[in-house]
């Protein structure tokens, strides 16, 4: 846009010593002409600019790396065109900071809707915020700028990719596994409580069938075994001591969102959860299937992380009180002091991104081979 | 396996994205439109054909060849050249359309080689006559067989067509303000105040592409913003040229060039005082202010001085003006600045048969205006601010000067009667000097006997009746022509100075009025006269010695006639001023029939004849001699410069031919090896494919400086993350496992990781672009064609 209105600014100064030089009629026409533009742009943006509607869609969700379409929708219904509009579109990743600027130049003729199609995405899972930060109304040299009022933002979640993983979970000498307690909303694999019974559907085990009962209603009955809520699993991550790389904080998102699939498939429920460092306070979700986790994404992945501040150790300790559980996954990149204190709440495995010491340690580059088999 | 290159499909303008925050790794670019066939491509080359156009017309008429040849077959060609572009950029074929063009004029040029040169010399030499016109110099002119311009233009007009077809492209607005400066340029450079058909042409396409700036104009949907802000412009502009056409708006305009062009004269050349009005006889404020030094002229021998400056040739409504460049008799001016005399040193050259005595003066000139420089009339050759091809045939143009000295002759009054007695003799140095002096006599009669129509419908009866006694004005002698602008001046400027100062409003009273009403009468008489400006040393303020101040009092208007023999002289008719007239001018002449000269001793009736001192009987045969001895070597454009031009010419077009044949082979190698490349990354065998790509890529890289050398390309990789960011060191480094896979595994490449590697390939070289320095580009594009 400099280099249009220095170029104006040359037109106009050009013609206008041409004017004096030749005393020319049209040189001058051509002078007024490049400055009436301008300030009769002007009032007409000024009406324009409280009638225009400009919104943005995004897609829900965006494969991690991939692209997706970002429409910016332009609404103009007035009757004056706006030759210029300037949009600075702003993406910003809430997860690990990082924002992109992009100035889109578009236009919008008298009663028309005029679409501009984004390529949006991140190599980094997420949570994608795209807003337009600046509408501006120009003339068609772009020179006096009219804000506009901006376009609601929308948000878009980046999933982060997933890898095959194992997770070992050991008994807990400090908890007690044997259990009488099963889940009510979900089957299992302890063939020995019986969750529900019903008809036959095909798929099902042969070991599920209910002999007697086929025998008795001479149709087949099969069971499905309940869910022993006995190894209950804290996936715990901390996002203070958060040193802002990009790299690090895709890892430990991956890490965590992989574990809760994980535990998901071997039938271990578990409760997730993070510290949000703005409001200082611990997000516990218990999750039961992978609708509850995917719907937990796009909270999850915009918990902004902080270098400094109240750990998310120390929330979680205050949080639960007396609750424990038979083990506590501990995510984080820096270990928090409180961290100790969290063997309270159970069997305490931490998994530290690019540090070494206690605990698994893994790196942004093979996160995926050394997170692979977990033993907790 | 994490793959993320894989999905990395934002084509194109990513690049532009990472160029701005390359550290971020979230992907945010504008989808690129898809592009419009047709109306999109007509229309560029609409505008590709208005801007050649443009150029076609302004060139053509800066070398003025549009009196010749008329433009439109040029155009016509021109216009079916890019409607041809058009047509094959719709069809995808527009890659041959340069190559194309290149060969019809490499046809072109071989079977018209010779006329295209002489067509391209014949350009060169209007843009000399257009930049002698304006400023008086002459340029070199390149010899010509006069054939026919045509060939030269339609060479001319295919570049151009290219080089537009480029700027409606790549640099729209550029384009726009290249157009303006350069048409400022040409109207400055060549001193032309007048804006025609072309030059107004030129500046709408200029608004045009002004107005397109930004927008890409063969992308969907990005034409409209252009066509509504032409709509706008035409409408506001239409609007405007109205309004000028009411009655007092051209008059306004022509007076805001006037006073712009005196702002700019005064704000260059004088200071806060103004003492000459410098023609401006309508404008001029007669009460400026008074009493300050205008020069300081340092004699070696005192004497009386005319120190001529402003010399005006044509009257117009108040206003003297210089002539025009003598474009029709640079020839002869030329030919007499080198061999013979300048038209300010004529009297010089004339009383050089007499080996006189000179003068040496130098002038600082404090407050008049410098411009001019002021010069006594009897100024010898070999002095400042002369230049044999710089044609300025009144007054000597200082352009800021200020100080400056020069050789004159001493007493030049006391010898013109000796010297217009020795210049009747037949001796080898007058007769060469009279063979230069008829030719120039001609040109002077020529310039300087027109007369202001308007003036003369007024002034005529009264000049008819002053030489009554004598005949028809037209059919007068020289002797009874001044005798009767004698008549004529002493009763106009006497009793009837009432109808004079009705006649001639401005500065009534002053020697500006006497002396344009003196130049008008000895013109309609017959008498070569013109109005001259500057400052006058009495002999009595000379004799004061060392520096003198010359104040504003010595700032006079005087008329000047041409006196046969010896050039131009002084003329004191200013009442009041008669001290200064005849025998005590500088010149020593008075005014004819004054000073014991016999008017009626005519032995003719053409201009210039007459008898005794004014030398008017040798112009016949001066004239002839001047034709016998006009010979070839002594000319510009003799048979040895012929000859030396001839073989610049033949040699000019070898080396012209040479040159495209070596542009021809070049593109063509270089498309043979860039398909040849292509062929490899298209091949068939994916492993052997990829190996290409990546090994073409790593080429990229080590042209930044990111050379693997006998190590391993994961440091390439780690280096490209920190200088171009995470996401292409990602990239880089996926790319670099897939090599590996496709070199040192059995590992079945899939056809998507071709598109991937060609990403990579295309994002590397874009990176490369960016940083590599123009002429490693250029090297890299044309010599090894890596791309």
């Amino acid at each position: 846009m400099f280099g249009l209105k220095l170029c104006w600014l040359l037109m106009t100064l050009g013609m206008t010593g041409l004017f004096l030089y030749t005393g020319n009629g049209f040189a001058l026409s051509l002078t007024i002409c490049l400055v009436a533009l301008v300030l009769c742009a002007l009032p007409v943006n000024l009406v324009v600019r409280n009638k225009l509607r400009v919104t943005m869609e995004l897609p829900v969700n965006l494969r991690k790396g991939d692209t997706g379409t970002a429409v910016l929708r332009v609404e103009n219904p007035t009757i004056f065109p706006v030759l210029r509009i300037h949009c600075q579109v702003c993406a910003e990743n809430r997860l690990n900071g990082q924002r992109q600027e992009l100035p889109v130049m578009t236009y919008a003729l008298p009663r028309s809707i005029s679409r501009i199609e984004l390529n949006i995405g991140d190599v980094h899972c997420g949570r994608l915020h795209a807003q337009t930060e600046k509408i501006q109304l120009l003339d068609c040299f772009g020179l006096i700028p009219v804000r506009c009022k901006q376009a609601e933002g929308k948000s878009t979640t980046v999933q982060p990719h997933t890898f095959e993983q194992q997770i070992h979970i050991l008994p807990n000498a400090n908890y007690s596994d044997d259990s009488e307690v099963y889940a009510e909303d979900r089957p299992g694999s302890d063939l020995t409580e019986t969750f529900q019974i019903r008809e036959y559907a095909e798929g099902d085990s042969p070991r599920q069938i209910h002999w007697k009962l086929t025998g008795k209603f001479d149709r087949l009955i099969v069971r499905d075994p309940s869910l022993p809520v006995t190894r209950s699993v804290l996936v715990f991550w901390e996002r203070t001591g958060d040193s802002g790389d990009p790299e690090k904080i895709d890892a430990q998102a991956e890490a965590v969102v992989t574990i809760c699939r994980t535990l998901l498939n071997q039938s271990v429920q578990f409760v997730v959860g993070w510290n949000e460092t703005d409001t200082q306070h611990c997000v516990l979700q218990p999750i039961h299937d992978l609708e509850e986790l995917i719907g937990l994404l796009p909270r999850l992945l915009r918990a902004r992380g902080q270098k400094d501040g109240i750990g998310g150790a120390e929330l979680l300790v205050q949080a639960l009180g007396d609750q424990v559980y038979s083990h506590v996954i501990y995510v984080a990149e820096t270990p928090q002091p409180a961290v100790l204190e969290l063997q309270k709440l159970g069997h305490v495995t931490m998994l530290l991104c690019g540090e070494t010491g206690e605990g698994i340690t893994f790196d942004p580059v093979h996160y995926e081979e050394q997170l692979a088999e977990l033993e907790v | 396996m994490k793959n993320s290159w894989r999905n990395w499909k934002c084509k194109g303008a990513e690049a532009l994205n990472f160029k701005r925050k390359p550290q971020t790794g979230i992907i945010l670019c504008r989808r690129e439109e898809p592009e419009v066939k047709a109306p999109n491509r007509l229309l560029l080359s609409v505008m590709a054909m208005l801007l050649a156009a443009a150029w076609i017309g302004a060139v053509g008429n800066w070398c003025g060849v549009w009196s010749k040849i008329s433009p439109w077959l040029p155009m016509a060609v021109v216009g079916l050249l890019l409607a041809g572009w058009a047509a094959l950029s719709i069809w995808k074929k527009d890659r041959l359309f340069v190559p194309g063009v290149l060969v019809v004029l490499l046809m072109i040029v071989l079977l018209f080689g010779s006329a295209v040169v002489d067509g391209v010399c014949l350009l060169w030499n209007g843009l000399t006559e257009r930049y002698l016109a304006g400023t008086g110099r002459i340029l070199p002119e390149l010899a010509t067989t006069e054939q026919s311009l045509l060939p030269a233009l339609l060479v001319l007009g295919c570049l151009l067509s290219l080089l537009a077809i480029w700027c409606v492209q790549n640099a729209k607005s550029l384009t726009a303000i290249g157009n303006a400066a350069a048409l400022i340029l040409w109207l400055l450079l060549f001193r032309i105040t007048e804006l025609n058909g072309w030059y107004l042409f030129l500046l709408a396409v200029s608004l045009l592409l002004l107005l397109s700036g930004g927008w890409e104009l063969h992308r969907k949907g990005q034409i409209w913003p252009l066509l509504a802000g032409v709509m706008v412009t035409a409408a506001a502009s239409g609007l405007v040229l109205a309004v000028l056409l009411l009655p007092g708006a051209k008059p306004w305009a022509e007076n805001v060039k006037t006073t712009t062009a005196d702002t700019v004269h005064r704000l260059r050349f004088e200071t806060d005082y103004t003492a000459l009005p410098e023609g401006r006889l309508a404008s001029y404020d007669n009460d400026s202010q008074t009493g300050y030094t205008a020069l300081l002229v340092t004699m070696e021998q005192p004497e009386e001085l005319y120190l001529r400056g402003f010399v005006g040739e044509i009257y117009e409504n108040g206003v003297w003006k210089e002539a025009a460049a003598p474009v029709a008799e640079k020839d002869l001016l030329h030919w007499l600045q080198q061999y013979a005399f300048y038209p300010q040193t004529q009297f010089a050259a004339a009383a050089a048969v007499l080996s006189p005595e000179t003068n040496r003066i130098s002038v600082q000139n404090v407050n008049a205006c410098s411009r001019f420089v002021y010069t006594p009339y009897g100024m010898t050759p070999g002095s400042a601010y002369l230049d044999a091809a710089y044609l300025q045939p009144a007054a000597l143009d200082a352009g800021g000067g200020r100080n400056y000295a020069y050789s004159t002759i001493y007493n030049a009054a006391g010898s013109l009667q000796e010297l217009l007695t020795v210049l009747q003799e037949e001796t080898d140095a007058v007769l060469t000097y009279r063979q230069a002096e008829s030719a120039y006599r001609d040109l002077v009669y020529a310039r300087n006997l027109q007369v202001d129509e308007q003036a003369m419908e007024k002034l005529g009866e009264a000049l008819d009746e002053c030489c009554a006694e004598y005949g028809e004005a037209s059919e007068l002698t020289l002797g009874q022509a001044q005798d009767s602008a004698l008549e004529f001046l002493s009763l106009y400027f006497g009793e009837k100075a009432n109808e004079i100062s009705m006649i001639l409003p401005h500065l009534q009273g002053t020697h500006y009025q006497y002396a344009t009403a003196a130049a008008m009468a000895l013109r309609y008489y017959g008498v070569p006269a013109r109005y001259a400006e500057g400052f006058v040393i009495p002999q009595e303020l000379a004799d004061e010695g060392g520096q003198i101040a010359v104040d504003n009092s010595c700032a006079k208007a005087w008329v000047e006639v041409y006196q046969d023999g010896v050039g131009w002289l002084p003329l004191e008719l200013t009442p009041g001023f008669e001290a200064l007239a005849g025998t005590d001018t500088e010149s020593g002449v008075r005014p004819v029939g004054v000073n014991g000269v016999d008017p009626n001793a005519e032995t003719g009736t053409e201009a210039g004849e007459g008898e005794g001192t004014f030398l008017t009987e040798g112009k016949e045969q001066d004239d002839k001699d001047a034709e016998e001895n006009d010979t070839e070597d002594d000319l510009p454009g003799g048979g040895t410069m012929m000859r030396i031009k001839k073989a610049l010419k033949w040699t000019g077009i070898l080396l012209w031919i040479a040159a495209l044949l070596l542009l021809l082979l070049v593109i063509l190698r270089r498309i043979w090896l860039l398909r040849k490349k292509r062929q490899f990354f298209e091949t068939g065998d994916l492993r052997e494919a990829l190996g290409w790509i990546y090994a073409d890529a790593a080429l990229f890289l080590s042209e930044m400086g990111l050379k693997r050398g006998c190590g391993s390309m994961d440091a390439v990789c780690a280096a490209a993350e920190e200088r171009f960011g995470t996401a292409y060191g990602k990239t880089c480094r996926a790319m670099k496992q897939l090599n590996d896979l496709v070199i040192f595994s059995n590992h079945t490449p899939e056809e998507e990781h071709r598109g991937d590697m060609l990403a990579f390939r295309k994002e590397t070289l874009a990176h490369m672009k960016k940083h590599a320095k123009w002429y490693r580009k250029l090297w890299l594009q044309w010599v090894p064609c890596v791309y």
